[in-house]
């Protein structure tokens, strides 16, 4: 497999956890600039091109809520999780578990078949 | 900071009215905040040359705007293969053998070539040419309206397992074809050696002798023509025995298929005024005898450019099964596996 392939299927597979990411790290309030970074500090770097459009998507569904307010006399839009939001995270999250635990057993039994 | 507006400026020209001052005030606080975090990651203010890479580094403008726009697709993935099957069949059925009729008629027709020389020849190819673009608006709008409204029904899964079509497989003749086959060559043969004929009777009481364009076609090409009803006669034979093709029966059918239009070429060739003349008088009304004389030599001249497509597009199918003989092979073992 070449580095390209490896990349693109490497991004596939972060791309479907990015909105779980999203929307875990607005269970407390952020704008824009703020959860870039902090998803970046917790190893999930997203780049704007990707999070401000899923970002209005989520709004659009219900799942966030937004507000423009300032601070240091600068306007911002701020997000949080509305309750709907709340609601499919919590799914999102059994989901994750219950997706997480699946592939470690056909990953480790891969890897008992391969030795 | 000219950079950044003139960046911001090229978004916001791609975005939806009612979300450019929003996207572009939330962007332009980004790189703000970013611009920030650069400058005092340098411990000096940023310059030109590293604002245009951290810009470089966002995407251009256009992508950048296309993320918020909804995905947005003419044809989509669904339809497309669909799609792609209709294209690739209006090019086999009608692009590829109006360009193989003409071209031989470029080759046979010593009276077509001489009035389709020079510019005429692109005038021509111009004509193929728009139809082509033609048929391909067509029915790219066609399916453009499809996906619109209806494509949403295979989707739904209202779709019954037990419609599906069989498999068909190229490489092998059902018996009941070759026997119809068979019979049909028969026929044909025992008419074109003479053992029966077909009285056209086109008026109360009046017969029409045969046309000048058969006579020929049928003196000069007996032999030729015999010879490959005969030969098709015992190629259907042989498949009604061994009903999986090879190559060489495959091959021999092209042959034949190939080398009958030729003759129908020639033919309508040397009858060009013949044939002319009968679609003067068509045109410009001519009643009784020379009405029906035009019918009758307009008509057999039709049946016979038809004859010779049909040849042309069978000749293509048999060319294309050779090609492609052992991909259509394994898939056929495959589905006999599966």
């Amino acid at each position: 497999m070449t580095n390209d392939q490896f990349e693109n299927i490497r991004l596939e597979l972060r791309r479907g956890c990015v909105p779980l990411a999203v929307l875990a790290e607005l269970r407390s309030e952020r704008y824009g600039y703020t959860l870039r970074k902090a998803l970046a500090e917790k190893g999930m770097a997203v780049d704007e091109g990707t999070l401000y459009p899923l970002l209005r998507r989520l709004e659009t569904q219900g799942l966030l809520a937004s507000e423009w307010r300032e601070e240091d006399k600068r306007p911002k839009r701020f997000y949080r999780l509305s309750s709907e939001g709340r609601r499919i995270l919590g799914l999102l999250t059994a989901e994750w578990g219950t997706l997480t635990a699946s592939l470690n057993t056909i990953l480790k039994e891969s890897n008992h078949g391969s030795r | 900071m000219d950079l950044v507006e003139r960046y911001l400026n090229a978004i916001r020209f791609w975005l939806p009215k009612d979300q450019k001052s929003d996207v572009i005030a939330e962007l332009s606080e980004d790189i703000r905040q970013q611009v920030e975090d650069r400058e005092h990651e340098l411990g000096r203010k940023i310059e030109e040359e590293d604002l245009a890479a951290l810009l470089k580094q966002r995407g251009s403008p256009f992508v950048v705007a296309g993320r918020f726009l909804p995905r947005r697709h003419l044809i989509g993935p669904q339809l497309y293969p669909i799609y792609e099957f209709v294209l690739k069949l209006t090019a086999g059925i009608y692009l590829i053998p109006w360009f193989l009729i003409w071209a031989g008629l470029m080759i046979f027709v010593p009276s077509y070539r001489a009035a389709h020389s020079g510019a005429a020849m692109f005038q021509a190819l111009g004509h193929l040419w728009t139809m082509a673009l033609s048929l391909f608006a067509m029915i790219t709008f066609g399916f453009a309206l499809g996906e619109r409204f209806q494509h949403q029904s295979a989707a739904r899964g209202d779709w019954n397992p037990r419609r599906l079509p069989a498999v068909r497989n190229v490489l092998r003749v059902s018996r009941g074809s070759s026997l119809v086959d068979i019979i049909a060559n028969l026929f044909f043969l025992v008419w074109w050696l003479g053992g029966f004929s077909f009285p056209i009777v086109l008026s109360a009481g009046g017969a029409l002798s045969p046309s000048t364009l058969w006579l020929d076609f049928h003196s000069r090409y007996f032999v030729p023509i015999g010879v490959f009803i005969a030969a098709g006669t015992v190629l259907a034979l042989i498949s009604l025995v061994r009903p999986n093709l090879t190559p060489l029966r495959v091959g021999t059918r092209a042959v034949i298929d190939a080398a009958t239009p030729v003759i129908i070429f020639i033919t309508l060739g040397a009858h060009e005024a013949e044939i002319r003349a009968a679609w003067s008088a068509l045109k410009h009304g001519a009643e009784g005898a020379v009405r029906l004389a035009g019918i009758r030599d307009w008509s057999l001249a039709l049946t016979l450019g038809i004859i010779a497509g049909a040849c042309l597009l069978s000749c293509v199918r048999g060319v294309i099964r050779i090609v492609r003989w052992q991909a259509l092979q394994s898939s056929h073992h495959m589905n006999g596996v599966v």
